[in-house]
């Protein structure tokens, strides 16, 4: 692989018609970014690939970020890294600006108006139904439910802020982890994406 | 505002442990509920555009959001503030993963954070949809979507469209 510029071009192409193409970000990424880059561009292999989705998906933040700045990473080192979460972030960005700019004007018509009623109906289904997706994969052995219950308790009840419910889930599992045996939730199945 | 909007999705980014949808509760909470700065529908809509547009929602949501307060810079700072953390985050992970991933503490903690994040989705599905359902006919849309994911599995844009084309066609006027 030549490395000169035209590395960094072909990540921050590569990672670019990644953001282009994927709707609803995070998992349904996974299967166009393993085509993209272990098929087409042989840039890692199977066992490659599976580190970084767990990476991407163990690190806080954005899921598709987080594998791309991997991949970029073992690619072409911190270059890379910048080079595909420049192209990975940049159609969502464009998308968006173009939308505040030219629509944010019509979203108080009476049409969008009723087009946001129902689509928050929508996003409270979606929302509903990710929660089961996350809690069939997290909820594996006695740890997470005791800790998934500790949290809506003082999410729900106690109204903390839900940085100090992560910090303090976070301590509580790493305290208590080191003590239980097969306490661990699997990031993610791949089988089940028909990967 | 633009260091406030930078701090603010710098600090998202650094916790929301399972991508985009965990941001939603954090960015309700910062933008919404402790500083005012959006209301709850106006946060709704930003959330119904960011799942109908490509790309990661993380990006969409800090872009989106960070434009309704700060115009163009601010939807700049809230977009870097967001990945700034993946990034250093991740090229640490890079050197450190395959030995960080066995040791059980570190496996604990993750739980921990898988935990809480769930915890807080469930929490946003509860408080959005307080805001969401002022009428009925919202909770047969979201009531047919929950089904319809459930038992087709579609798209996430695909079912925000649906919920949205059924508002236009039982609420306008």
């Amino acid at each position: 692989m030549q490395l000169f510029g035209g590395t960094y071009l072909k990540i921050f192409a590569t990672f670019f018609r990644i953001g282009i193409f994927t709707f609803g970000g995070g998992f349904s990424m996974i299967p166009l970014i393993k085509r993209e880059i272990v098929d087409n561009s042989h840039w890692m292999n199977m066992e490659e690939f599976m580190e970084a989705i767990a990476v991407g998906q163990s690190a806080p933040g954005a899921v598709a970020v987080n594998t791309a700045t991997f991949v970029g990473y073992k690619v072409a080192k911190y270059r890379g890294a910048f080079a595909a979460i420049l192209g990975v972030s940049l159609p969502s960005f464009l998308t968006i600006l173009a939308i505040a700019t030219f629509l944010l004007r019509f979203f108080n018509t009476p049409l969008l108006v009723a087009f946001f009623k129902g689509a928050a109906g929508a996003v409270v289904a979606l929302l509903a139904q990710v929660s089961f997706v996350i809690g069939k994969r997290t909820l594996k052995g006695k740890l997470s439910f005791i800790l998934t219950g500790v949290a809506l308790v003082l999410l729900l009840w106690l109204r903390l802020h839900p940085l100090l419910v992560i910090l303090i889930c976070g301590i509580l599992g790493f305290w208590l982890g080191g003590r239980t045996k097969n306490s661990s939730g699997t990031p993610l199945n791949l089988k089940d994406k028909g990967i | 505002m633009l260091l406030n909007l930078f701090l603010t999705f710098l600090k998202i980014g650094l916790f929301a442990f399972g991508g985009g949808y965990a941001m939603i509760p954090l960015i309700q909470h910062d933008v919404v509920t402790s500083n005012n700065w959006l209301a709850m529908s106006e946060f709704l809509q930003i959330i119904t555009v960011a799942e109908m547009t490509p790309g990661p929602i993380a990006i969409n949501l800090a872009t989106f959001t960070g434009y309704k307060l700060a115009g163009f810079l601010g939807s700049l700072v809230s977009t870097i503030g967001v990945t700034l953390p993946s990034f250093c985050i991740v090229l640490i992970l890079t050197k450190t993963f395959l030995w960080v991933k066995e040791n059980p503490k570190i496996k604990g903690l993750l739980v921990g954070l898988r935990s809480a994040v769930l915890a807080l989705i469930i929490s946003a599905a509860v408080s959005i949809g307080k805001t969401a359902f002022i009428d009925f006919r919202v909770i047969g849309i979201a009531l047919a979507c929950f089904v319809t994911l459930l038992w087709l599995n579609p798209h996430p844009a695909i079912v925000i469209a649906i919920g949205g084309g059924a508002g236009i066609l039982l609420l306008l006027g």
